[in-house]
């Protein structure tokens, strides 16, 4: 008994040690275990590209003797798309579902994680891959990272039922019915005259192609009922 | 009673440490400088020039470092000694129009097995490198004897149909030359996107993370002479003339273009290197 005392005692104080010789940093915010930390995409028309390339967060080295930072990402779901250039100084796009990286620390010195989405122009959606973090070859801490690219336009409405959705993506509004029941999708122009309408069901695409820019409401009609209704922006 | 015992050991050992001291040497002499050397000899042709091929791209965010790496060296071993190219395919670029990337950029970013960037390879010595290895590399290169001379003459550009036209003169020397002859055209000065490092660890880079008026230099633009290069045998003393021509895209400014000629072989790597505007200023 005595015996696993001790050496329960001795785990608890090497793993407190680790903790005091690294640090793990979003910004001002300190990571702990179990974190989750949120990035948001912006995009560039002019080019046209979605930027989402945060540095951060930040591994610390806050001792003051040389240590080994190992950091392990997997990606949450295998259609996740990442590149990662942190930890050592090369790019690369992530080709599996894990990837490890290491880099020895300096006493004060850091690194970044610098893992970037790559996120499709118009096509809305969040990635998100689980961070572990190993410090001199003991285990650290864990941590998941998500990159949010919503429509800048407006967001997704979604059904009372929770049956029917939709959004703008790209030019077409982008629907989802968990049924195949019957619904009118019609699109309002802002003086209210109908402008577009489609018998839709299951998922697919109201295309707004040709449409002149401008603010657009639309709603979903189920057996003469308003179901759902939203507004878009056609740029 | 410990102590005592093992103090006949300490404090001897802490006597020995007082006799030992660092030299105090002047700031001026800590380093020593070495003279970099013509180099070149054995050769009527003087010293090789170094190509480096920086394997890059707009979505690489440490890019931006190794072509301070390639500024640097240029600046160490003269413009026209050290000729780098960037070449933007694969993985962390963006498509032309907008972007960098082209056909053949692709096509050698793929045949190399470029998987991560920056990356370098340095005078086609077989070995993609770190850009902090780059240094080294071109010092082991940059003294050896140019066996080949080149040069591009009869620089012809036809505004209206947009055909650039020019001469490749490739000489050997006593040694005479067998291998491959390489022409592709670079342009420099084109201001588009690039994703930049991280602002608190090298603040002169934006905040933002990108920049959308990056300068990009050397980027390659197109592969003149077959993919691979041109078969070149030159027996000693030899020399051959070829005539290249080739239809510049609309976007391309000519007045920030060059050629560059690289004869190279398997066996000793690039065997001489040159870049030259296309319009001489």
């Amino acid at each position: 008994m005595k015996k696993i005392f001790t050496l329960s005692l001795l785990c608890l104080l090497s793993v407190a040690a680790a903790k005091a010789q690294l640090q793990i940093t979003n910004g001002t915010e300190e990571v702990t275990n179990g974190s989750v930390i949120t990035f948001t995409a912006t995009e560039i028309p002019e080019i046209p590209l979605v930027e989402c390339a945060p540095s951060a967060p930040k591994f610390t080295n806050v001792s003051g003797e040389k240590g080994t930072l190992k950091v392990t990402v997997k990606k949450n779901s295998l259609f996740d798309s990442f590149d990662w250039c942190g930890i050592t100084q090369q790019c690369e796009t992530m080709t599996g579902g894990t990837e490890t990286r290491t880099a020895e620390l300096a006493g004060g010195d850091y690194r970044t994680l610098d893992l970037h989405p790559n996120f499709k122009f118009g096509t809305y959606v969040t990635y998100s891959a689980t961070v572990t973090v190993y410090f001199n070859d003991k285990p650290f801490s864990t941590f998941m990272v998500q990159y949010v690219y919503a429509d800048p336009s407006g967001i997704e409405q979604v059904s009372a039922d929770g049956k029917s959705s939709v959004r703008l993506a790209g030019n077409a509004l982008r629907y989802a019915f968990a049924d195949n029941a019957q619904r009118t999708l019609d699109v309002y122009a802002a003086d209210g005259r109908l402008v577009r309408t489609a018998s839709v069901n299951g998922n697919g695409n109201l295309s707004l192609a040709g449409m002149p820019k401008g603010t657009y409401i639309y709603c979903v009609r189920e057996a003469g009922k308003n179901v759902l209704d939203g507004k878009c922006l056609v740029k | 009673m410990t102590f005592t015992k093992y103090i006949k050991y300490i404090l001897p050992a802490i006597f020995l440490l007082t006799l030992c001291a660092c030299d105090e040497i002047d700031e001026q002499d800590r380093f020593q400088k070495v003279e970099i050397t013509s180099g070149g000899e054995g050769s009527d042709f003087g010293a090789k020039n170094v190509l480096i091929e920086d394997f890059t791209g707009q979505r690489c965010i440490n890019c931006p470092l190794a072509t301070n790496t390639i500024s640097t060296l240029q600046e160490t071993f003269g413009h026209d000694r050290v000729i780098p190219v960037a070449i933007h395919g694969g993985d962390l670029t963006l498509a032309a129009p907008t972007g960098l990337a082209n056909a053949i950029g692709n096509t050698y970013t793929t045949e190399r097995g470029v998987s991560s960037k920056p990356k370098g390879e340095v005078d086609r010595t077989g070995q993609l490198l770190d850009q902090e290895k780059w240094g080294t590399a071109v010092l082991e290169r940059i003294a050896m004897a140019a066996h080949v001379k080149l040069g591009v003459e009869n620089v012809s550009f036809n505004a209206d149909t947009r055909e650039l036209s020019f001469n490749v003169n490739a000489e050997a020397d006593l040694t005479g030359a067998q291998g491959l002859l390489q022409v592709w055209l670079t342009e420099s000065h084109i201001r588009k996107y690039q994703a930049t490092p991280d602002h608190n660890r090298y603040p002169q880079y934006p905040a933002s993370g990108y920049d959308l008026n990056y300068e990009h230099n050397h980027v390659l633009r197109a592969c003149v002479s077959a993919k691979d290069g041109d078969a070149l045998a030159l027996v000693a003393g030899g020399s051959d003339t070829r005539a290249y021509k080739y239809i510049l895209e609309s976007d391309w400014v000519t007045d920030n273009m060059s050629v560059v000629v690289i004869a190279y072989n398997a066996a000793e790597g690039v065997l001489q290197v040159i870049e030259q505007p296309v319009q001489q200023p």
